[in-house]
């Protein structure tokens, strides 16, 4: 068997891996991934101020999680696959969620770019799902 | 005209045997979604960073153009980098060098953080950032890790010159 190695998965690491930085920083500082994507979390009214402070830890910890599985992916490592597919499904119910709220809020029939903004991570996260469980990724993890 | 479409490496395998019939449609279709899926990942990746590097642009510009405000914050980074390398290597522990960039950015934001004064609404583009009513916290942090850092640096260079 061959052990070809994907510059796909390379490049999804990396981009995970800044990701989860700018994640990660972006949630101490009170904004984070989604909120540059989705508008403010501030003032959803749904959520609450509640809501956000979980949001921007679940973000926090997500990122933290979706670090060291970048750092894993790119090396090729088993786990990061399996942490990377974690944070992807993470973000993609995290992505559900203000899109629940946000369309509960009624902001959504606002602005078109903004719901189209929404959609956007949840088909790259479940492309990203689709394409490390498929089995090409999984010859050159080693997973049989 | 076929659907049919050769892509030079991956496929997908099928739970099917080769010689079933609908087999053939089932992988035409699955190299489809590849593809699709590949497409999407690549330009979604691409948009995905773009958020970032406006983030840092921003800071860029936020650093070069308030570089007389920020200087303390290049202060913390500096003195921080000597209290830990020097901690590191009083300890004899060979993790200075791999570390100290990961504990000096730890160090940044808890300072930033227990400060408490940062502005937590501003980094949409963080040029409006006031990093005033941050300042005399941050100060009285660098006085401290200056203080210890420069105490350790000195402690090690006497505890070496003595042997």
């Amino acid at each position: 068997m061959e052990e070809t190695r994907p510059k796909l998965v390379k490049f999804i690491g990396i981009v995970e891996l800044l990701r989860s930085i700018y994640s990660i920083i972006g949630g101490i500082m009170g904004v984070g991934i989604l909120s540059l994507f989705f508008g403010s979390q501030f003032g959803l009214g749904f959520l609450g101020v509640f809501g956000a402070y979980l949001l921007k830890g679940i973000n926090i910890i997500i990122g933290i999680v979706g670090f060291i599985g970048a750092i894993a992916l790119i090396r090729f490592k088993p786990i990061g696959r399996k942490l990377v597919i974690f944070v992807a499904s993470a973000m993609i119910i995290l992505s559900f969620i203000q899109l629940v709220s946000i369309f509960i809020s009624g902001r959504i029939f606002g602005s078109l770019i903004l719901s189209l903004l929404i959609i956007f991570p949840i088909i790259y996260y479940a492309a990203m799902i689709f394409y490390l469980m498929s089995s090409e990724v999984k010859d050159a993890f080693g997973i049989s | 005209m076929s659907l049919e479409v050769r892509y030079p490496s991956g496929q997908f395998r099928s739970e099917l045997p080769s010689n079933v019939k609908s087999n053939r449609t089932d992988s035409s279709s699955g190299k489809f979604f590849k593809a699709l899926v590949k497409i999407i990942l690549t330009i979604g990746a691409i948009i995905m960073i773009i958020p970032i590097i406006v983030i840092v642009f921003c800071l860029g510009v936020l650093l070069i153009f308030s570089l007389g405000v920020t200087i303390p914050i290049l202060k913390v980074m500096g003195t921080g980098t000597i209290f830990l390398t020097g901690f590191t290597i009083m300890n004899n522990k060979g993790i200075s060098k791999k570390y100290t960039p990961l504990l000096v950015f730890l160090l940044i934001f808890s300072a930033l953080f227990l400060a408490g004064q940062y502005d937590v609404q501003s980094l949409n583009c963080p040029l409006h950032t006031n990093y005033n009513q941050m300042m005399p916290t941050l100060q009285f942090f660098v006085s401290i890790i200056g203080f210890l850092g420069f105490f350790y640096n000195g402690f090690i260079l006497i505890k070496k010159s003595r042997k």
